[in-house]
């Protein structure tokens, strides 16, 4: 298997505080690598870096220091202008954790999809376009005349979610970040959302960097799993691995922290 | 690189911005007549020289002086350097109308009647309208809180001039004040006891429309103010540990006062400018009536003297109040004083 | 349109935009009806109301209804012009300004600042010095005050565009490939409409008050009728200090009932948009 993202040192350090400033580092010099078709998960507690790592790789915030190569390319220095920065969105795309605050609350679902050609180098006329936006739509489960023509704050937290999702299957992107899809919705729901990621890997074979404070989670649907404290990766292996012989203390508590529940309520 | 002391960035920012400003308005003000097709400016002097002056001596006299100072067979950047020096050497040359006064003199004259008006009027609507926005806050959404608020939002629209009108009208209506003056045409400006009493009866009706519009502009923001403030915890527990509302009241008072007092030095400011009108409406003999009577005599030495120092008070006025604003407010000064 | 027939179940803003809407249509459709010329002499001076002359006669012998319905229309349009170009300046800069950030962002709000401190009032008595009276028409005035007036709300804009600009959803859009224009038009300024209106009805008023401000010091309206001047020729003619308060409460009170509607108008959409949207 092929390296499609890799990252070298990555480090992101805020200044708050207006006057007398103070450093917070949410990302200490972090390295790993993604690779191509496989599942990963970052796993730590809340404030670890997580998100923060997450949207460095999207290109969301521009980090302190360290490499994100995508590719082979230096996406903080290679890229240059839209037509780089389309390619890369194309290619790399994001989830995020909150089905509320992810949508205008001024648009409808269909101008929320259609957004998504931007991203799109080849032209496209109106019929292809709505067909494609609609087959996203059943991929997820949603039936397209239901939603398409509704405001944000008429669907559910959970049909929302799979909005998000829909417009992944309509970008076909190689890799996705999904940051905490599943902790804002109802719990009954969220095997379903869970679902539509394993979909997304065997139907297009996403890559998908999936990030969560739930060990459990992780170990369910991982190949790998990446243990994030404090702003460093402190342990990475496979979800056996991790499981059966933590090296950190870190990880031996979250992993305590597991409900032993957990795994009947998956299968 | 050297830490520089945060606070001093403050200030030299503040004190930057006051100075472009400056420039700016001054720039406007150098440059407008001049770059308007057909040089007004020439134009203006020339119609000042025919009609100002009657006796041939003074016209040669004005026009030496319009000359020396505006120089307009120069070339532009010189007049321009020249204006600027004798800005800031606060050398605003000479009106026409009242040749041969310097505009600093003429100033000077009008100025006090003004701040007389002026600064008893704002402190005391600044009194006033802090102790009525407190009791509107602390009563929110009760009967003295419905009537105050639309009847503070209304005097804060009204312009003062407009109640000006009214009150002149009605000193009209009833006699029972003077309409128009400072005091009455057979008085001599004096330190006499009949005078003062002479200039408070003319007073009163200028005052009341200036102290009653701007009441209602710090009734409103003492409102919101102190409606933040009873909002925090610690307003929680004063009333948890049962202290008197009286006694909240007053503290209320002295906590939501803090920026009201930025406000304060911002309206003092402005006030000049702002109360214009309204002494053209009582011709009032401040400054007011004083740029009324330059505009119609056309006396363009005077309309910008008087602009530059209107602008140089409100510039003066928001550069103090950013100031006072860092030192007087705690978590501000905290700030700085952790370095 | 469930929005309007909301709004319109608020008292305020009915009453408010009723008011508002009267006043236009008196400037708009009053001339029509109300035939006489405002600048006829049609009577001995100070004639008091009578039923030919419902608000009497001026000081120059002139119809005093029809000054003030002329007034009226040509301090509405003092207003929107006034108020648009404010409006486009604030809101143009106030969401480039956030959106840009930067070098972009320190200029214009340094840009603002002055525009905040110099007033309308010193820009003007610099050019009524020199300007022909003639000169001084609805279109010059408006665009004084205009060019004036935006620096404060240019900065508010810049604000609640700042706030919007954290939300997730704005973080979606660049991943969707939005660009910076597309973000401010289709993302910021649906959002802050209400607030745009609100603002659009504050610039308007208050841009109707500079200009009678403006014209009373004698460096304001000379060529066209608005309600500042109708108020200039009183003070001029010294109509005050004789009673004759005809000249004097007509147009006073239309201004007063302008700002007081279009301030219940701006109210009633900030107190109905701001909770619903969050980030407003
Ligand atoms: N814009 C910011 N300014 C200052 N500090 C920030 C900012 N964003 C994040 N941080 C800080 O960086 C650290 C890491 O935050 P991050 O959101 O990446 O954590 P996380 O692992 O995603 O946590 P969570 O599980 O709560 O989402 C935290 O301490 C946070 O307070
Ligand atoms: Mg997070």
């Amino acid at each position: 298997m092929s390296t499609i993202l890799e990252v070298k040192n990555l480090a992101k350090i805020y200044e708050i505080g207006y006057i007398r400033k103070r450093q917070i580092v949410a990302v200490d010099k972090v390295s790993f690598s993604v690779k191509k078709g496989e599942i990963i998960s970052l796993v730590g507690e809340s404030g670890s870096g997580k998100t923060t790592t997450a949207r460095m790789i999207l290109r969301l915030i521009k980090p302190t220091s360290g490499v994100i190569k995508f590719m082979g390319r230096d996406i903080w220095r290679d890229l240059r202008g839209g037509s780089d920065l389309r390619w890369y969105w194309r290619n790399v795309n994001g989830v995020f954790q909150d089905p509320f605050s992810s949508f205008n609350p001024t648009h409808r679902i269909r101008d929320f999809m259609y957004r998504a050609f931007n991203l799109f180098n080849e032209k496209l006329d109106r019929d292809t376009k709505e067909r494609l936006v609609r087959e996203a739509l059943q991929m997820v489960g949603l039936i397209p005349d239901e939603v398409l023509n509704r405001r944000p704050f008429e669907l559910s937290g959970g049909m929302r979610q799979r909005v998000m999702i829909a417009r992944i299957f309509l970008i076909r992107p190689m890799l996705v970040i999904a940051d905490e899809p599943t902790s804002m919705i109802d719990a009954t729901l969220r095997l379903g959302i869970l679902r539509l990621f394993s979909k997304l890997r065997e139907e297009i074979g996403t890559t998908i960097m999936f990030i969560t404070h739930d060990m459990g989670l992780a170990y369910y649907i991982s190949d790998r799993i990446m243990v994030m404290y404090r702003g460093k990766i402190i342990e990475e292996g496979t979800p056996d691995e991790i499981v059966n012989n933590p090296k950190h203390e870190y990880t031996r508590n979250l992993l305590d922290s597991i409900p032993k529940l957990y795994t009947s309520w998956f299968k | 690189m050297p830490k520089i002391n945060p606070f001093i960035v403050f200030i030299l920012k503040r004190l930057g911005i006051m100075v472009l400003s400056f420039f700016v308005a001054s720039t406007i003000m150098f440059l407008l007549p001049r770059i308007i097709p057909g040089n007004p400016l020439a134009v203006k002097v020339y119609q000042i020289l025919q009609q100002s002056a009657s006796n041939p001596e003074m016209i040669k006299s004005v026009e030496k002086m319009l000359m020396d100072y505006f120089k307009l067979d120069r070339p532009l950047y010189e007049q321009y350097f020249d204006f600027l020096i004798n800005l800031l050497h606060g050398d605003l040359g000479k009106s026409i109308t009242y040749f041969p006064r310097t505009v600093n003199e003429i100033v000077a004259m009008y100025l006090p009647w003004t701040l007389a008006l002026l600064v008893p009027a704002i402190i005391a609507s600044w009194i006033v309208g802090n102790y009525v926005g407190v009791i509107a806050a602390m009563n929110r959404g009760k009967a003295v809180d419905k009537v105050l608020l639309p009847l503070l939002a209304a005097l804060q629209g009204t312009p003062a001039y407009v109640f000006g009108m009214y009150l002149v009208l009605l000193a009209v209506a009833t006699k029972w004040f003077p309409a128009s003056g400072a005091y009455s045409p057979t008085a001599i400006p004096s330190l006499s006891w009949s005078f003062i009493v002479d200039y408070l009866h003319h007073y009163i009706l200028p005052f009341l429309s200036i102290f009653l519009t701007s009441l209602g502009g710090w009734g409103l923001s003492m409102r919101n103010i102190a409606i933040q403030e009873l909002s925090m915890d610690y307003m929680d527990y004063a009333r948890v540990i049962g202290i008197s509302p009286r006694k909240t009241q007053s503290y209320l008072f002295r906590l939501s006062a803090l920026p009201q007092i930025v406000g304060l030095a911002i309206v003092l400011g402005w006030s000049v400018a702002g109360s214009i009108i309204t002494e053209i409406i009582f011709a009032y003999p401040g400054i007011g009536t004083a740029l009324w009577s330059a505009i119609q005599a056309q006396d363009y030495m005077l309309i910008q003297g008087y602009f530059v120092i209107l602008i140089g008070t409100i510039l003066l006025a928001n550069f103090i109040s950013e100031i006072i604003f860092a030192v007087v407010d705690p978590r501000v000064r905290y700030a700085y004083a952790g370095e | 349109m469930s929005i309007l027939t909301d709004l319109f179940r608020i008292p305020k803003f009915v009453a408010g935009l009723a008011i508002f809407l009267t006043i236009v249509a008196l400037g708009l459709v009053g001339p029509l009806i109300y035939r006489v010329s405002p600048t006829d002499i049609v009577g001995p001076r100070y004639t008091p109301p009578s039923p030919s002359h419902p608000l009497g006669i001026d000081a120059l012998g002139r119809d005093v209804l029809a000054q003030l319905l002329y007034g009226i229309r040509g301090s509405l349009l003092v207003g929107a012009v006034a108020a648009g170009i404010a409006l486009g300046l604030s809101l143009f800069l106030g969401t480039i300004a956030a959106v840009f950030g930067g070098l972009v962002d320190k200029v214009i709000m340094v840009i603002s600042e002055v525009f905040i401190i110099i007033p309308s009032l010193l820009l003007m008595m610099v050019l009524a010095a020199y300007l022909s009276p003639g000169a001084r028409n609805i279109w010059l005035v408006g665009f004084v005050i205009g060019i004036t007036s935006w620096g404060g709300w240019a900065r508010g804009f810049r604000s609640r565009t700042m706030s919007i600009l954290q939300s997730e959803f704005i973080k979606m859009a660049i991943l969707s490939g939005a660009s910076r224009v597309s973000i401010i038009l289709r993302d910021i300024v649906p959002i802050i409409s209400p607030y745009i209106l609100a603002s659009f009805a504050m610039l308007f008023t208050s841009a109707i008050t500079a200009e009678v401000g403006l014209t009373i010091v004698g460096v304001g309206m000379t060529k066209d009728i608005t309600l500042g001047l109708i108020l200039y020729i009183a003070q001029l003619y010294a109509n005050i200090t004789q009673g004759i308060w005809w000249t004097v409460v007509p147009p006073t009170l239309v201004m007063i009932l302008i700002y007081l509607s279009l301030y219940l108008v701006a109210i009633s959409l900030d107190e109905y948009f701001s909770p619903k949207l969050g980030t407003a």
